[in-house]
């Protein structure tokens, strides 16, 4: 999981000056490729982006690999995209529960440290408090997960995964896989660096963990989250649904419904997608 | 009208957002004839600081695509008091576009309020237009989106004046249009 989460973090790394860059997701064992458009943040609308939460899963069960190539300019400026980091967010919470735990079944033996990202950077428009507690968790040195679930009440184990998976992928903060073990920030270890060379910000940031319990009721989330923080409302995520899925109730047309027939219904469609390309194309050139 | 046929299809489009975001604009860029209007004199105070006439019903424009196609355009009111006619508006609709102003913090937290309304009740392709981001006291593109903070919706920067801007707006709504549409087939 965390060779796949390098390599997703590595595409947008590669992507982020700018120029345009195809993504490429390929299934390891046939010849099936399903292909995006990423320029820096911005994910391009295709097709394709109802499957991205099942190519993420996958992506991160390792049945995929990932790879990107510049490509040369586009031509007109894109008009739909989403925010890739704000797509992951919603995208990693589509992603089952069940998938969840069996992606991060190893994930005790993990270390989590800060990544170049400053905490002030971390500006997802709809984190949660878990995204905030992790955050602040991890954000002085480097942590097994072990500790970090034995602090916080286990009741909210899948929704920490969830928040250091979308994290990890979007280089937040960064996953490692325990070689050596990391002291632990203890009162002891507090007590025989007092005293030595070490400089004072080694000193504080030791004693940072003790100055500040991380218990989930003192983190306050920021004023900007939703009023409705933790959770996505059922409108939006039908909407989100809606979106990736493509599946919506019949938009209702100006000729009664009742004078449609089933039968006919799928050929109503087809004319009224042919109606809108005339419109689009119109409209083209107004 | 007079060179429609028996089987003329309609499609209708609606813009929404709050008062002075530039709804009637929007219409009267796209519109083959001056927009039919039902503007009245404001009666509220805080609308009155905004414009001497605004919308009670809907504004009503049109294009028509060919002999079997024609677009309507409506505006709705921006006040939350008409609401009614939103959903009067919205039925049939393929699609809506919101107007955010740019230069009027209370105009877009209207706007966030009516972009809540219609997603709770409508399931169809919306796009965000944030507009009047050349005015001098206009805050930047990207804290209008952080101010609406609705994940999934498409937004674009819009000047309503602009005939490009809107068309650019059109196609960004149209495309998200017949893809839904041909999800469905």
């Amino acid at each position: 999981m965390i060779d796949q989460i390098t390599k997703f973090v590595n595409v947008l790394n590669a992507a982020a000056d700018g120029t345009p860059h195809k993504v490429i997701f390929s299934l390891r064992k046939f010849p099936s490729t399903t292909e995006y458009i990423l320029i820096g943040d911005r994910l391009l609308y295709n097709k394709n982006i109802k499957l991205f939460h099942k190519i993420l899963r996958d992506l991160l069960y390792g049945t995929l690999d990932v790879t990107c190539t510049p490509i040369g300019s586009l031509g007109a400026e894109p008009i739909l995209f989403f925010d890739i980091h704000q797509f992951v967010w919603e995208t990693v919470n589509r992603i089952s529960d069940d998938d969840i735990e069996a992606i991060c079944k190893d994930i005790d033996s993990v270390t989590v440290s800060k990544t170049k990202h400053p905490v002030k950077d971390f500006s997802l428009f709809s984190r949660d408090s878990v995204d905030s507690i992790v955050v602040f968790y991890f954000q002085v040195i480097p942590k097994p997960v072990r500790m970090f679930l034995e602090d916080f009440e286990t009741t909210k184990r899948v929704h920490y995964y969830r928040s250091l998976i979308r994290m990890a992928l979007l280089d937040y903060i960064k996953l490692e896989v325990i070689s050596h073990p990391v002291p632990e920030p203890t009162s002891s270890a507090v007590t025989e660096r007092t005293g030595t060379t070490q400089s004072p910000l080694a000193l504080l940031e030791i004693n940072l963990p003790k100055v500040e319990p991380m218990k989930v009721k003192d983190i306050i989330p920021p004023k900007t989250v939703r009023e409705d923080i933790g959770t996505i409302p059922i409108v939006i995520e039908k909407q989100i649904e809606t979106l990736l899925q493509g599946k919506t109730s019949e938009p209702a047309p100006l000729v009664p419904v009742d004078q449609i027939s089933d039968g006919t219904r799928k050929k109503v469609s087809k004319v009224r997608i042919e109606n809108l390309r005339k419109i689009l194309q119109n409209i083209k050139q107004l | 009208m007079n060179n429609e046929s028996k089987n003329t299809a309609y499609f209708k489009l609606v813009i929404s957002g709050s008062v002075n975001s530039g709804k009637t604009t929007f219409v009267k860029t796209i519109s083959e004839f001056d927009p039919i209007t039902t503007d009245e004199y404001a009666t509220e105070e805080n609308v009155k600081v905004l414009k001497g006439q605004t919308t009670v019903a809907m504004d009503y424009g049109r294009r028509t695509i060919d002999e079997d196609v024609v677009l309507h355009i409506y505006a709705t009111p921006g006040q939350e008091r008409f609401n009614f006619m939103w959903d009067v508006l919205v039925e049939g609709a393929f699609g809506v576009i919101f107007l955010a102003d740019s230069t009027d913090l209370d105009s877009i937290s209207n706007t966030k309020k009516i972009i809540k309304y219609f997603s709770e009740k409508f399931n169809l392709p919306y796009l965000l237009c944030v507009t009047k981001l050349d005015m001098p006291v206009s805050i930047d593109y990207k804290e209008v989106l952080k101010l609406i903070d609705k994940q999934d919706l498409f937004a674009i920067p819009c000047n309503t004046t602009q005939k490009e801007d809107v068309r650019t707006a059109l196609i960004a709504l149209l495309s998200l249009a017949i893809d839904k549409a041909a999800a469905q087939t």
